[in-house]
């Protein structure tokens, strides 16, 4: 039930604070401010760490990629281990546990409002939504990926009023070209599939793609295990039995 | 030729993108990527690696959405009681 109203206390608040599609505005971030000190004092302070570590990152200033950079070569060592984290054990045991209870939060809205989300498509649209929130809730907001899945989902179709950002003039301009255009274009491809990395320099893209890659395996195994688990279960023959792999 | 070199050398404190830090970058990436124990020492050029890289993301998300609906499917054929959902989580932990 906790991690259950936790993501949903999450969903909620980064709905309210705005896109941060990789750019921290000071509006999003005085909300996940606040959200973040509302969901200490509830209890839960494990999603409010993540949105404070998520704070710490896209702070008011970071406006330009400069910035960003630099303060992401300063974050580089603390960055680093997190690729392994996606690979331990404990890690797929916490996002399958967290998984779980999400699921069974679909299965219940589905068979309440039985009549509009009663298409397979949109309940497995909902499956699959709820699997990447709670990875994204699981990479602790130090990346944009997650960030931008955690507030981005809902707001993809809304006009977004503070999207325009003023483009870099003069030497930065000239760094973009200075990559080749084939490059340029493979690259400008992969920031749309990676959440919240459409604007992205080329450096930061590629962090964020090998975490976000870690992260997909992750989740890829995590969920492969539950649909055995379930298949498994379903197939048992009488549902009392203790307990026991098959 | 030189010259470039020397300006951006010069601009690093306005972190303007080194070849050897994307090149370095894309080599971490490269060893991300599931060929990766085949081809080995192998140097690729980075528009390969970006191009492999956004093939193994869109295939990850196919794999993704194709295990959410057979979670869809589960869930709902699954009749989740208690003694079952114990069964799962002594399957998980």
């Amino acid at each position: 039930v906790t991690a259950e109203v936790g993501i949903a206390a999450v969903d909620d608040l980064m709905a309210r604070s705005g896109p941060c599609d990789g750019k921290g505005t000071a509006e999003g971030d005085r909300l996940l401010r606040c959200g973040a000190l509302e969901l200490i004092e509830s209890g839960f302070w494990w999603e409010a760490s993540s949105l404070r570590l998520g704070m710490t990152i896209s702070n008011g200033d970071g406006d330009s990629a400069a910035k960003d950079g630099r303060r992401e070569r300063k974050r580089k060592r603390r960055a680093e281990p997190s690729l392994v984290k996606w690979k331990t054990e404990g890690e797929q045991r916490n996002y399958s546990s967290k998984l779980i209870e999400a699921l069974r939060r679909v299965r219940r809205s589905s068979a309440a409002g039985a009549a509009s989300a009663a298409t397979d498509h949109s309940r497995s649209r909902a499956v699959r939504e709820a699997a990447d929130r709670a990875l994204a809730v699981a990479a602790r907001g130090r990346t944009r990926w997650s960030r931008a899945i955690l507030c981005g989902r809902t707001l993809k179709r809304r006009v977004l009023p503070w999207a325009g950002r003023p483009k870099p003039v003069g030497p930065a301009r000239a760094a973009e070209r200075s990559k080749p255009p084939a490059l340029k274009t493979k690259a400008r491809v992969l920031g749309r599939l990676v959440p919240g990395c459409r604007k992205l320099p080329l450096p930061s893209l590629l962090e964020e793609v090998s975490d976000y890659i870690a992260a997909l395996e992750m989740q890829v195994r995590a969920m492969s295990v539950i649909a055995e688990a379930l298949s498994a279960v379903g197939g048992a023959p009488s549902p009392a039995q203790p307990e026991g792999p098959m | 030729m030189s010259s470039r070199r020397a300006r951006s050398r010069q601009s690093t404190s306005s972190s303007r993108i080194t070849d050897e830090q994307i090149n370095d970058l894309v080599s971490k990436l490269q060893a991300v990527l599931p060929e990766a124990h085949i081809r080995g020492a192998e140097r690729v050029s980075a528009a390969k690696v970006l191009q492999e890289t956004c093939n193994y993301i869109r295939s990850l998300h196919r794999e993704v959405d194709d295990l959410s609906e057979r979670l869809t499917e589960l869930l709902a054929t699954t009749e989740a009681s208690s003694a079952q959902a114990a069964i799962i989580r002594s399957l998980l932990m």
